[in-house]
């Protein structure tokens, strides 16, 4: 009874038009209210916290900061410019290029949401002016950004390595081979499709012109080795590294192209000026217009922007974690299981049911609080029927992906919708053709464990104790 | 059900304090008629600096903590985080149950708190990418600690940098060397794969991370005498099973890591660790008003 | 009203980007004082996650009105705009009650932690006092979802968008012609 109130509720809301962050709040509220001897104040307890009191989360607010900033401030341009440069004579070059982006910037995030927002804010205009269908580049990257979470490093790992018991650094190399499979896969998807569409290439600039653009783009194109070099360099974690990037990115902007703030008017070097006189003046100019760029309207519209969308992306995970937590707090995860394991199935039929079970539940939560109420009921049940730990890992893990691609908790498709302007619906017909690609990846991993068990056995060595 | 108890966790079920809290399961619904008793691990329900708030109000019955997360509750079981005051587990299972250990369960009643008994997690080692033997190895580098002003201060009395990081970055801080090292319980090394990370485990013993069984006053005031007893033998049986699992678990990841070849275990000598004790005499002292000189001598009569 | 909601916008906008700015400076010299000066900041965890919670809460209401908040209105599009905005006030009760639910939480949640009187961790602050912005952040949402429902009730609009139609097509013409200017350079 319980569980219908909290499905009708949901669905209800929802389509009356209520916004999806109130419909899972208040669904969760009406079933607290009903069906359980919860006070009201143990609900603010729990929206309070789940509001911010995840560090990992911070990665998102931090990177759309980031990409605001790349994308505002002429850099997306002038990298967009330059991956034209690079790939755009090849048939769909310019999506390859995306998909390839969107892998090295998985390569620094942890977290799906954030490298769609990352990537797609800027790749996804440039599709948009090179002649890509709109649809075609909010997919493309929708699907791609799934990735963040399946190429190391990836907080859904450490929270099924911290579940399981299962080695992190086994589940980081397993996710490796799967993570260049996928975006290989999604690369050559795109090859066919821009041959059938006939998108047209562009001519090959000359190597003058493409040395030219990466010059210009230089700046920008510095900001993945500044992330990827103070996360494996050890300066930060990678939800510092996001705080690293986004200031940067301002620096970047603001200081250093100048396409929008205090000193937009005002180049690094002035026709007719002597090097010397420019020095003097940049020494007066770089401090006074840090300061004075914290008052410009430009830069504080930048910074709203990155509020807006990470104030709706931050929004619905408070209350979708509300949520799970009536979930569990109902037991309809362990009832699910016992179910499961009454049936007595064989290793293969388990693994579809795992897959049909947690996509399922990536429609409706957080895949960090799947991981942590599913793992451990599944996980005994797989080592019984021999099922590897880090296969079963990696399992989860793409099943994870798809579940930000599918309503209503799909957080890609929130990012892409708010990235582009466009509604939800129009982001999930976006995103489907694609995401049918990422349900055979899903058959390919599932079916044939060697894909992800092969890098850990060869680095590390066969499963010990298990 | 004719009472419901709910008793949430934040780590994994086959832990000693996940088999311990289904050990209380069984035996208080065998003792007591009726009553229902839910587990929910893995902090489902709350995490373990929401928990205690949620137990205030009334939604959760029992949990166990960290005993470091009490610190805004009372200042006086802080005096389980001063360094080097405990020789081994034995000194902190006797000070424990001694009056002065079991008087501290009753110091939070004014906060709406009471200890039911203390769950051994174990003894802290140091780990770093070098062997961290004396003071001066620990100087100069940046140890993640838990929230406390006394972790804080037993590194900066070594000279060392604390920094405070979420549990959930510490293993891509200590992979990264953006952080060089970590005070740990042998099973946290294990379970959380830090020694994965980290070239040396110096088996230090140098302080204790136990949790604390904790239910709400109202809550536990409010039971029938006859039925509060049997919650109470309960619980007591409960933790004593916890505390061998406790022992046992110990035992085997200190001996997984030691077999483990990319991770070195180093012992302090009897000299390195009186260098230690007397650099940290004054962590002892700075803390001592907050915690009770009483106490802190108790504390070290438990060593014998 | 619009006076009122023009003043509130100031200084809900100058709020939450600060609380943003703040949150991002804070982190990265944080990182800058551990890599480069070998100093750890013991308060920072605590405070950035502090200006986490209140950013989330008290900028859910700024975003409400910015339209930020996603919703699925592919069904309610269908509708003649009569029974189009008699199912967004329906849906825009439910939000009242939640409001309703959260704002008696909050204060059942506060004044406990008022009672109890604990310290935050590291910051010199009661933890009352940081969750008071449950109390700020509901009461503003309330406010917003009641000037929607005037709205919806009065025809000025029909679903949950509040976007000011002018002001947003204005500022979609400038951003065309900047790209225009973009591509003549
Ligand atoms: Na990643
Ligand atoms: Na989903």
């Amino acid at each position: 009874m319980a569980t219908l109130t909290l499905f009708a509720v949901l669905f209800g809301c929802m389509l009356i038009g209520m916004p999806i962050a109130f419909a899972l709040g208040l669904s969760s509220l009406s079933v607290i209210l009903f069906f359980t001897s919860d006070s009201l104040g143990s609900v603010a307890v729990k929206l309070y916290s789940d509001a911010g009191s995840h560090y990992t989360l911070l990665a998102i607010p931090f990177f759309v900061l980031s990409s605001a900033f790349l994308s505002t401030g002429g850099v997306a341009r002038r990298i967009i410019d330059f991956a034209v440069d690079c790939v755009g004579h090849i048939r769909g070059g310019l999506a390859m290029a995306s998909v390839l982006a969107c892998m090295i910037f998985a390569a620094v995030s942890g977290s799906s949401p954030a490298t769609v927002a990352a990537i797609g804010s800027i790749v996804i205009a440039g599709m948009v002016r090179q002649g890509y269908p709109k649809a075609m580049a909010a997919g493309v990257i929708a699907n791609a950004g799934t990735l963040g979470i399946l190429i190391p490093p990836s907080i859904v790992m450490l929270v099924y390595s911290a579940a399981t018991e299962v080695s992190a650094a086994r589940m980081f190399m397993a996710g490796m081979i799967p993570g260049l499979m996928m975006g290989t896969i999604l690369m050559v998807a795109i090859y066919i499709v821009a041959r059938r569409m006939k998108l047209q290439p562009v001519p090959f600039p000359g190597l003058g012109k493409l040395v030219i653009s990466g010059s210009h783009a230089a700046a920008g194109l510095f900001l993945i080795v500044l992330v990827l070099g103070s996360i494996y360099g050890g300066v930060a974690s990678p939800t510092e590294a996001a705080s690293v990037a986004a200031v940067y990115a301002f620096l970047v902007a603001v200081i250093g192209y100048r396409d929008m703030g205090p000193l937009k008017n005002s180049p690094w070097v002035r026709e007719g000026e002597s090097v010397g006189q420019a020095i003097a003046r940049a020494i007066l100019e770089v401090p006074t217009g840090f300061v004075r760029s914290f008052w410009h309207p430009e830069v504080r519209q930048v910074v709203m922007d990155a509020a807006k969308v990470s104030l709706m992306l931050l929004f619905i995970i408070a209350n979708a974690m509300l949520f799970a937590y009536v979930l569990t707090n109902e037991r309809i995860p362990h009832a699910i299981a016992e179910t499961i394991t009454g049936w007595g199935l064989p290793a293969w039929g388990f693994l579809i049911v795992v897959n049909i079970l947690l996509l399922i539940a990536g429609n409706f939560m957080e895949p960090s609080a799947i991981i942590l109420i599913m793992a451990p009921i599944l996980f005994p049940i797989a080592m019984q029927l021999g099922i590897d730990p880090v296969h079963l890992g990696v399992i989860m893990v793409v099943n994870m992906e798809i579940g930000m691609l599918t309503p209503p908790v799909g957080l890609n498709l929130f990012v892409t919708a708010g990235i582009t302007g466009e509604s939800i619906g129009w982001a999930i017909r976006a995103a489907l053709p694609w995401l049918v690609l990422l349900l055979g990846f899903l058959m390919l991993i599932t079916y044939i464990p060697e894909i992800s068990l092969f890098l850990p056995e060869l680095l590390d060595g066969p499963a010990k104790g298990f | 059900a004719d009472m419901t108890i709910k008793f949430s966790h934040v780590v994994a079920e086959n832990t000693p304090k996940g088999k311990m809290a289904r050990k209380f399961e069984e035996l208080a619904e065998a003792a007591v008629p009726g009553l229902d008793v839910q587990v929910f691990p893995n902090s489902q329900l709350y995490d373990d600096s929401r928990v205690l708030e949620a137990m205030l109000l009334g939604d959760v019955q029992i949990a166990a903590p960290s005993l470091s997360k009490f610190q805004r509750f009372t200042n006086k079981l802080q005096v389980f985080d001063l360094p080097f005051l405990f020789d081994d587990m034995a000194a902190v299972d006797r000070f424990q149950q001694s009056e002065a250990g079991q008087s501290l369960l009753n110091s939070m009643e004014d906060k709406g708190l009471i200890g039911l008994g203390y769950l051994h997690n174990g003894m802290k080692q140091f780990s770093a990418n070098e062997p961290i033997l004396t003071p001066e190895d620990a100087a100069g580098k940046k140890f993640r600690i838990q929230t406390s002003d006394i972790l804080a201060a037993q590194f900066e009395a070594v000279d060392a940098i604390p920094v405070k990081k979420p549990f959930s970055e510490v293993f891509t801080l200590l992979q990264t060397k953006a952080i060089d090292g970590a005070e740990n319980p042998w099973s946290n090394l294990y379970s959380k794969k830090f020694f994965e990370v980290q070239d040396y485990v110096t088996e230090s013993n140098h302080g204790v991370l136990d949790y604390l069984v904790v239910t709400s006053a109202s809550f536990w005031n409010g039971l029938e005498p006859d039925v509060r007893d049997k919650l109470n033998k309960a619980m007591n049986e409960a933790i004593a099973y916890g505390n061998e699992q406790s022992a046992d678990l110990a035992a085997r990841d200190r001996q997984a890591i030691i077999d483990d070849e990319g991770t070195k275990v180093v012992q302090m000598s009897a000299e390195q660790r009186q260098a230690w004790v007397e650099a940290e005499k004054p962590v002892w002292s700075e803390f001592e008003d907050d915690i009770g000189r009483d106490l802190i001598d108790a504390a070290l009569k438990a060593n014998q | 009203m619009t006076a009122l909601f023009s003043l509130l916008e100031r200084v809900e906008r100058t709020i939450i980007g600060l609380l943003l700015a703040l949150m991002t400076g804070i982190v990265f010299v944080e990182v800058v004082l551990r890599y480069g000066f070998d100093h750890g900041v013991l308060w920072a965890e605590e405070l950035v996650l502090t200006m986490a919670s209140w950013f989330v809460l008290f900028g859910a209401s700024w975003a409400l009105r910015q339209g930020a908040h996603i919703s699925v209105d592919a069904l309610i599009k269908l509708f003649p705009n009569p029974l189009q905005r008699l199912l967004t006030g329906v849906a825009i009760i439910g939000c009242l009650i939640y409001c309703a639910i959260f704002l008696m939480g909050s204060w059942e949640y506060i004044k406990l932690m008022q009672l109890i009187n604990v310290d935050m961790e590291d910051l010199p602050f009661k933890r009352w006092h940081a969750l008071s912005i449950l109390l700020v952040a509901f009461s503003l949402l309330s406010l917003n979802f009641l000037y929607i429902a005037w709205r919806v009730l009065s025809n000025q609009q029909s679903s949950f968008h509040m976007v000011d139609e002018a002001s947003e097509s204005m500022r979609l013409a400038e951003e065309a012609q900047g790209q225009n200017g973009e591509k003549n350079n």
